[in-house]
C-alpha cells in the first residue's frame, strides 16, 4: 500500500496530512493520510460511520478540521501559508477555492425553484461570469452529455431521482473543476436508476479527471477505481488497487467488511450489473 | 419628564378612577334623589391638564384646582366624589354613556355644547397664545398664525376657534393655519418646548401654569379671545343634578371656600369667578335657559336612543377632503413602515443567524426590545424621547427634507418607530423561512463557490419567501391598524381625523363605527389582496417545490 501511495506522489492532485476532525467531543476522523494523483479515481469504502463523508466533506471545507492539513492541487484549502503559520482564509476566498471542486451530493440538492438549466447556469453566470447566452450555451452542452438534453426546462420535482443526479453533475461539471469529490451518489435512488448515474462517472473518470467517490458500489469500484481507500472508525486502513483489494483484502477488518457486503442484497444487485 | 409624558399619554380610555375623599356626613345642600341614592358623585376630567387636574407625581394622586373644587361639591352635597380620567377628546362620550354624572375639564362654553349639555358656569377665562420669548414671530391673535404651526388639546374650545379663524383666513386668499390636536395639554406643551410649533393656543389658567414652568423661555404672545365661561356640564336630562350642583357652588363660594382653592392653586389670573350663569349673576336659570324644575314635574329621565343615520352615511359615503387625507396617509404610513421593516428584518435576520457573535446578541437584545414594549410606548420614547436626549438637537423638526419631498418630522419618527418594530417581527419571520430550508441547498450553493451573501440572494431567500408571505401579509394587516397610533402625535391619519369630527359633533358611536367601516375595507382589501399572492405561489410551487422526490429513502448522511 505504502508504494502504491508513493507513486501517486509524483503529481499530487489532493494531499491530507494528519487530518482530525471531532463533532463535539466524538472523535470522527483519527489524523488522515491520503494522497491523490492527478486523474486518479480513488473510491472510499467502508462500514457506515467510518467517517468517508466527512472526510470528503473536509476536502472542500463543508466541515471544518481541527488538525491537519488539506491541499488541492498544491494548494491549502481554507488556509494560506503566513510566516510558517497556517492562517484562515476569508468566506471569499474558501468560496474561489470552491469553484475548483466539484461536489455531488447524496440527495441531489438542485434549486428546487430553478429550471434544470437554470440550475446549471446559475453558478456560472454569478461565479464564473459568464454572459448568460454563453452560460445557456454551456449548460446545454453539459445536460446533454448526461444524456438530458431533453430536459432543460424540467423542474427537478419533475425528474427522476436518476435525472435529477444527473443534473447535480452537470450542474457541477459547468464550473470546470480540478477536482470531483461524489458523496454516495447512488444511494437515494431506485435500484433502476442507479446505472445511468455510474455510467456517466464512469466517462468522467475514462476522461482523466480526478475523482473520489465514496460509494457502496462495489461493481464501481473493482471497474472504475484506480484504488480503493478502505476505512474503518476514522482511520485508512487499507489503500490499495481494486485487483489486491478484492482478492486480497489484508486488514481483518476489510475482510469482514467484504464478507458483509458480498453476502448482502446491494453487492447482489451491483453483481447483476457486470 | 419623559415617564411624565409616557403617563400623560396613555390612551387607555379610562387610565385612573381614584375614589376620593368620603362625603361629609352633614350634607349642605340637598342632593338630588338619583345621587342620594347611588351615595356618590361621579366626574370625568382629564388628568393631563394641570393646574386644573393632573396626577402627581405619585402616579396615582389626582391633584389640582378643579380637582379641589370636585371634591368640595360632592362634600357640599353629602356624597363620595369620585374622578375618572378621559382624554379630552372623550370626555363628552364618557357623559353621554353615563360614565358620570358630570364633567369638569376646564370646557369652555359653546353655543353647540349648549344645545346638547347643562352648563353650571363657574369661570370667566380668557384664552390666548403661548409663544418663545420676545415673540419673533410676532403672533397675537388667530389670525397672525396663518401658515403657522400651533398646537392645541383635541376636542378643545380653542381647537374649533382656531379652525374658525384659519377658515377666515382663507376665504380671504390667506394660507390657512396648520392646527395640530394632541391628546393632552402637556403633549401639546412639549411640542413648543421642542420648537416643532410656533404657538400652543389655550386658556388662562392652563396657559399660565406652563408659563411659570418655563424658566422664562415663553411669554403670552397675545390674548385675542375675550374672557369665556367655563363650566361644570351635564346631560341635557339632568335637570335636576344639573341645579344641585349650582346650588352647592353657590353656598361653596358663599362660605369662601372656592376663594381658599382658588389662592391654594394661584388661579386668580385665571378669571373671574361666576356663580352658575356668568352673564346673569344670580339668576335663577342656567345658560341656555334652563329653569330649575317645578315642584312635582314629572322629569324626563332619558333622551331617546339615537342613531343619526344621515349623519352615519354621509360620514361613510360622503367622506370629507380631510377624511380621505387621513385614509391615504393610513395607507402610506402602513406600506412605507412594512417596506422598509422588511428590508431591515431581512437584514437583522441574516445578523441574527450569523457565526458573528456580536451581530447576533444585537440582534437579540433589538428584537427583545422591539418585541417586548408596547409600539405605543416605543412611539412616543422615540418622537419625544429622543430628541429630550439629544440635548435639544430635534431630530424630528416641524417639517423635513427626505429624498426632495417635505415630510412633517412627526410622520417620519413615526414611520421610523414602526419599522424598527415591524423589523423585530420580521426578523423572526425571516429566520424561521431561511431555517425552514434544507442546509443541503446552502451546501450545493457553497460548493458552486458562491459565497455566503451570493447563495443567501439566489439560493436560500427565494425558497424562504414561500414561507415567509402569508406571516408578512398578516403583519401588513396589523400595521394598517397600528397607524391609528400615530393620532397620539397629532398625524392626520384616518382616525385622528374621524376621533376630530367626534369631538367637534359629538356623534361618538356613529363616526368611531364609520372609521371601523373604513378600516374593515382596507383590512378586507388586503386580505383578498394576500390571497390572490398566495394562490399564485402554491400554483407555482407545484412546479418546485422544496422537497426532492425520494428524500424520505434517504439514509441520514454523517
Amino acid at each position: 500500500m505504502a508504494r502504491a501511495d508513493e507513486a501517486a506522489v509524483a503529481v499530487s492532485a489532493v494531499r491530507l496530512r494528519g487530518v482530525s476532525k471531532w463533532f463535539g467531543s466524538t472523535q470522527i476522523l483519527h489524523g488522515v493520510d491520503l494522497d491523490v494523483a492527478q486523474g486518479e479515481t480513488i473510491v472510499i469504502v467502508g462500514p457506515s460511520g467510518s467517517g468517508k463523508t466527512t472526510l470528503i466533506r473536509c476536502i472542500n471545507r463543508l466541515e471544518v478540521v481541527q488538525e491537519g492539513t488539506i491541499e488541492v492541487g498544491g494548494e491549502y484549502i481554507g488556509a494560506r501559508m503566513a510566516g510558517g503559520k497556517l492562517v484562515p482564509l476569508s468566506e471569499k476566498k474558501i468560496a474561489a477555492q470552491r469553484t475548483r471542486i466539484g461536489m455531488v451530493f447524496q440527495r441531489f440538492n438542485l434549486f428546487p425553484h430553478m429550471t434544470a438549466l437554470e440550475n446549471v447556469m446559475e453558478a456560472p453566470i454569478h461565479v464564473r461570469k459568464l454572459p448568460r447566452p454563453q452560460a445557456a450555451q454551456e449548460a446545454r452542452a453539459l445536460l446533454a452529455k448526461v444524456g438530458l438534453a431533453d430536459k432543460t426546462d424540467s423542474y427537478p420535482r419533475e425528474l427522476s431521482g436518476g435525472q435529477q443526479q444527473r443534473v447535480a453533475i452537470a450542474r457541477m461539471l459547468a464550473m470546470r473543476p480540478d477536482l470531483l469529490l461524489f458523496d454516495e451518489p447512488t444511494s437515494a435512488l431506485d435500484p433502476e436508476m442507479v446505472g445511468e448515474v455510474l455510467e456517466v462517472m464512469r466517462a468522467l473518470a475514462l476522461q482523466g479527471m480526478t475523482l473520489i467517490v465514496v460509494t457502496h458500489e462495489m461493481g464501481f469500484a473493482r471497474d472504475v477505481a484506480n484504488r480503493i481507500v478502505f476505512m474503518d472508525k476514522g482511520v485508512i486502513l487499507e489503500s490499495a488497487t481494486p485487483a489486491e483489494f478484492f482478492s486480497h483484502p489484508k486488514h481483518p477488518r476489510a475482510i469482514e467488511f467484504l464478507s458483509k457486503v458480498r453476502a448482502g442484497p446491494a453487492m447482489a444487485k451491483t453483481e447483476g450489473d457486470h | 419628564m419623559l415617564v411624565r409624558s409616557l403617563r400623560l399619554l396613555a390612551l387607555a380610555v379610562l387610565a385612573a378612577v381614584a375614589p376620593l375623599a368620603g362625603g361629609s356626613a352633614f350634607a349642605l345642600t340637598p342632593p338630588p334623589p338619583s345621587l342620594a341614592k347611588a351615595g356618590e358623585i361621579t366626574f370625568c376630567t382629564e388628568l393631563g391638564q394641570p393646574p386644573a387636574a393632573y396626577i402627581s407625581a405619585d402616579g396615582m394622586t389626582s391633584v389640582g384646582f378643579e380637582v379641589d373644587l370636585m371634591k368640595a361639591i360632592g362634600s357640599e352635597l353629602g356624597l363620595k366624589t369620585r374622578i375618572v380620567n378621559y382624554k379630552l377628546a372623550g370626555l363628552l362620550g364618557a357623559l353621554d354613556s353615563n360614565k358620570c354624572d358630570a364633567v369638569m375639564a376646564t370646557m369652555g362654553v359653546t353655543p353647540e355644547r349648549l344645545k346638547r349639555y347643562n352648563y353650571v358656569e363657574y369661570i370667566k377665562s380668557a384664552s390666548g397664545l403661548l409663544v418663545p420669548r420676545g415673540n419673533p414671530l410676532r403672533l397675537e391673535t388667530y389670525e397672525d398664525l396663518s401658515a403657522r404651526r400651533v398646537a392645541v388639546n383635541q376636542g378643545s374650545s380653542n381647537e374649533r376657534r382656531l379652525k374658525e379663524a384659519s377658515e377666515r383666513l382663507v376665504k380671504a386668499g390667506k394660507p390657512p393655519i396648520d392646527i395640530l390636536t394632541y391628546p393632552t395639554y402637556a403633549v401639546a406643551f412639549r411640542e413648543l418646548e421642542m420648537g416643532r410649533v410656533d404657538a400652543f393656543a389655550s386658556a388662562a389658567l392652563t396657559r399660565s401654569y406652563y408659563l411659570s414652568r418655563s424658566s422664562g423661555r415663553f411669554e403670552i404672545g397675545g390674548t385675542p379671545i375675550p374672557p369665556n365661561p367655563f363650566g361644570i356640564m351635564l346631560r341635557k336630562t339632568d335637570i335636576e343634578e344639573a341645579f344641585a350642583i349650582r346650588d352647592a357652588w353657590r353656598a361653596l363660594l358663599a362660605d369662601g371656600t372656592v376663594q381658599k382653592i382658588v389662592s391654594k392653586w394661584g388661579a386668580e389670573q385665571a378669571g373671574p369667578l361666576c356663580d352658575g350663569y356668568c352673564d346673569h349673576p344670580g339668576a335663577s336659570g342656567l345658560a341656555g335657559g334652563v329653569e330649575p324644575p317645578k315642584p312635582g314635574e314629572a322629569q324626563v329621565t332619558k333622551l331617546p336612543v339615537r342613531f343619526d343615520v344621515p349623519f352615519f352615511l354621509d360620514f361613510v359615503f360622503n367622506p370629507s377632503r380631510a377624511l380621505l387625507q387621513g385614509l391615504g396617509l393610513t395607507i402610506l404610513a402602513a406600506g412605507v413602515s412594512l417596506a422598509c421593516g422588511a428590508s431591515l428584518g431581512i437584514l437583522l435576520a441574516i445578523g441574527g443567524l450569523s457565526r458573528f457573535k456580536a451581530l447576533h446578541v444585537f440582534n437579540q437584545v433589538f428584537v427583545g426590545f422591539f418585541r417586548g414594549t408596547p409600539v405605543l410606548v416605543q412611539l412616543v420614547l422615540i418622537y419625544f424621547g429622543l430628541p429630550a436626549l439629544m440635548g435639544g438637537v430635534d431630530l424630528f423638526p416641524a417639517t423635513m427634507n427626505i429624498l426632495g419631498l417635505r415630510v412633517s418630522g412627526a410622520l417620519v419618527a413615526g414611520i421610523l418607530t414602526f419599522s424598527l418594530h415591524e423589523a423585530a417581527y420580521m426578523s423572526e419571520i425571516f429566520r424561521a423561512g431561511i431555517q425552514s430550508i434544507d442546509v443541503g441547498q446552502s451546501e450545493a450553493a457553497k460548493s458552486l463557490g458562491m459565497p455566503p451573501g451570493l447563495a443567501m440572494r439566489r439560493i436560500i431567500l427565494p425558497q424562504a419567501f414561500r414561507v415567509i408571505v402569508p406571516p408578512l401579509g398578516n403583519q401588513f394587516n396589523i400595521m394598517l391598524k397600528t397607524t391609528s397610533l400615530l393620532s397620539v402625535i397629532a398625524i392626520p391619519e384616518l382616525f385622528h381625523v374621524a376621533d376630530a369630527v367626534q369631538s367637534a359633533t359629538y356623534k361618538a358611536f356613529e363616526v368611531y363605527l364609520g372609521v371601523s367601516i373604513y378600516y374593515l375595507v382596507l383590512t378586507g382589501a388586503w386580505t383578498l389582496v394576500q390571497r390572490q399572492i398566495e394562490a399564485r405561489m402554491r400554483s407555482g410551487s407545484v412546479k418546485a417545490a422544496t422537497a426532492p422526490g425520494r428524500a424520505d429513502l434517504a439514509p441520514l448522511r454523517r
